[in-house]
C-alpha cells in the first residue's frame, strides 16, 4: 500500500512536468495573450434602451397607451351593456 | 362586388401567412402562447375567409364559420395566448378548461341555430356583416329602404324588425360579448400592460413598438365590431384588414431582435 505522502508527491511532480511542458510549448503563454483580445471582444447586450429625447417613447406612446386603456375600457363596458340588457340590440 | 368586399381577400392572405409564422415558432419553442395565438389567427383567418366567399356565394356552413370563429371566438382565443405570458400557469390551466368548454358550448349554440336561419334575407350585394342579424325597430324608427321586415314577438312585446340571417334574440348571439370582453381585456389589455413594463424600464424599445401596435390592431377589431353591433356594419371588414396589418407588424417587430443586442461594445471590467 503506497503512503498518503507518496500519493501528494507523485501528484506534485505530474503537476510541475505539466507546468514545465506547457511553459515549454509556450501554451500558457499564448492562453494569457488570448485573454486580452477575448475580454475586449463586444458583448452582448441583452437588453437595448429607449434614447433619450424621443418624441415617440416621451410623447406619442404614453398618450397613445393612455388613449387604447380609455378605448378599451368604454368598449368593454359597452358589451358589458349588451349582455346586461343595459344596450338594447 | 363593391370594394369594401374586396377586403376581406386581402385579410385572408395576410392571416394565412401570419398563421403559419406564429404555428412555425409554436413548433420550434413549444410556447403555449404561440399555439393559442396561431389558433386564435386561424380563427381570424377563417373568418375573413367565409367573408371573401360569402361575397360571391350563399353557403350555410361558411357562414356557421364566420360567425362562430370570426365573431365570436377568435378574439378570447388570441388573448388567451397573451394570458400565457403574464399570468401563472396554473391558472391559465383552469382558464384554458373555461374556454374550450365556452367553445363548445358556443358552437353547440350556433349549431342549434342553423335550421333557423333566414336564407332568404341573404345577398351578395351586402356584406355579411350588414346581413347577420335581426334588429328590432324601436317606437317610431322605420326601416331603412328596401330592407325586409317581419312583425315578432320579442322579450313579450310585438315588435316590426329588420329581417337577418340569425333569428331575433338567437342565444348564440349572447356568447359573443362574453368572448369579446375576455379577448379585449387580455388581448389588449395585455398588449398594453407590457408596452407600459417596457416603457416604464426603458428597455427593449421595439418590445414597447409592438405592443402599441398590436395593443392598436386589436382595438381596430374590436371597434369595427361594435360600430357593427350599431348598425354600421360596412366598417368591418377595414377594421379587419388594419387589425391583420398592425397585428401582423407587430408580432414580426416583437420577435425580431435589436442590432445593438448583437455587437454593443461592452466596457471591460479591469
Amino acid at each position: 500500500m503506497p503512503k498518503m505522502a507518496d500519493i501528494y508527491i507523485y501528484l506534485i511532480k505530474i503537476f510541475t512536468n505539466s507546468l514545465a511542458y506547457l511553459h515549454k510549448k509556450e501554451t500558457i503563454g499564448q492562453i494569457k495573450n488570448h485573454e486580452a483580445p477575448m475580454a475586449a471582444q463586444p458583448q452582448a447586450n441583452r437588453k437595448s434602451h429607449i434614447p433619450k429625447d424621443s418624441v415617440l417613447f416621451e410623447k406619442i406612446v404614453p398618450l397613445a397607451l393612455i388613449v387604447m386603456g380609455v378605448i378599451t375600457l368604454g368598449l368593454i363596458l359597452f358589451a358589458a351593456g349588451v349582455l346586461l340588457g343595459i344596450i338594447q340590440f | 362586388m363593391s370594394f369594401n368586399q374586396t377586403l376581406p381577400f386581402l385579410s385572408t392572405l395576410i392571416m394565412l401567412g401570419f398563421t403559419v409564422w406564429v404555428f412555425e415558432r409554436y413548433l420550434r419553442r413549444r410556447n403555449p402562447a404561440f399555439l393559442f395565438w396561431g389558433i386564435g389567427l386561424a380563427m381570424f383567418g377563417a373568418g375573413s375567409f367565409a367573408e371573401a366567399y360569402l361575397a360571391l356565394a350563399w353557403n350555410k356552413w361558411i357562414f356557421f364559420v364566420w360567425y362562430l370563429f370570426g365573431a365570436a371566438l377568435n378574439a378570447a382565443w388570441l388573448g388567451h395566448g397573451t394570458l400565457y405570458l403574464l399570468v401563472r400557469k396554473r391558472w391559465v390551466h383552469a382558464i384554458t378548461t373555461l374556454l374550450i368548454l365556452g367553445s363548445l358550448f358556443a358552437a353547440n349554440l350556433m349549431l342549434q341555430a342553423m335550421p333557423k336561419l333566414d336564407e332568404a334575407v341573404f345577398t351578395k350585394d351586402k356584406p355579411i356583416s350588414e346581413q347577420y342579424g335581426t334588429k328590432a325597430l324601436a317606437e317610431g324608427e322605420t326601416a331603412p329602404a328596401g330592407a325586409l321586415t317581419v312583425e315578432t314577438t320579442y322579450r313579450g312585446k310585438e315588435v316590426t324588425a329588420v329581417r337577418g340571417l340569425l333569428p331575433l334574440g338567437t342565444p348564440v348571439r349572447l356568447t359573443t360579448p362574453f368572448f369579446n370582453i375576455y379577448g379585449l381585456l387580455t388581448l389588449v389589455g395585455g398588449a398594453i400592460y407590457s408596452a407600459y413594463l417596457f416603457w416604464r424600464k426603458r428597455v427593449m424599445p421595439n418590445r414597447v413598438v409592438a405592443n402599441v401596435l398590436i395593443a392598436a390592431g386589436a382595438l381596430a377589431i374590436g371597434f369595427a365590431s361594435t360600430l357593427t353591433r350599431l348598425g354600421y356594419g360596412e366598417y368591418l371588414y377595414l377594421g379587419e384588414l388594419l387589425s391583420a396589418i398592425l397585428m401582423f407588424i407587430g408580432f414580426r417587430l416583437a420577435a425580431r431582435p435589436q442590432p445593438d443586442e448583437v455587437s454593443v461594445p461592452q466596457p471591460v471590467p479591469a
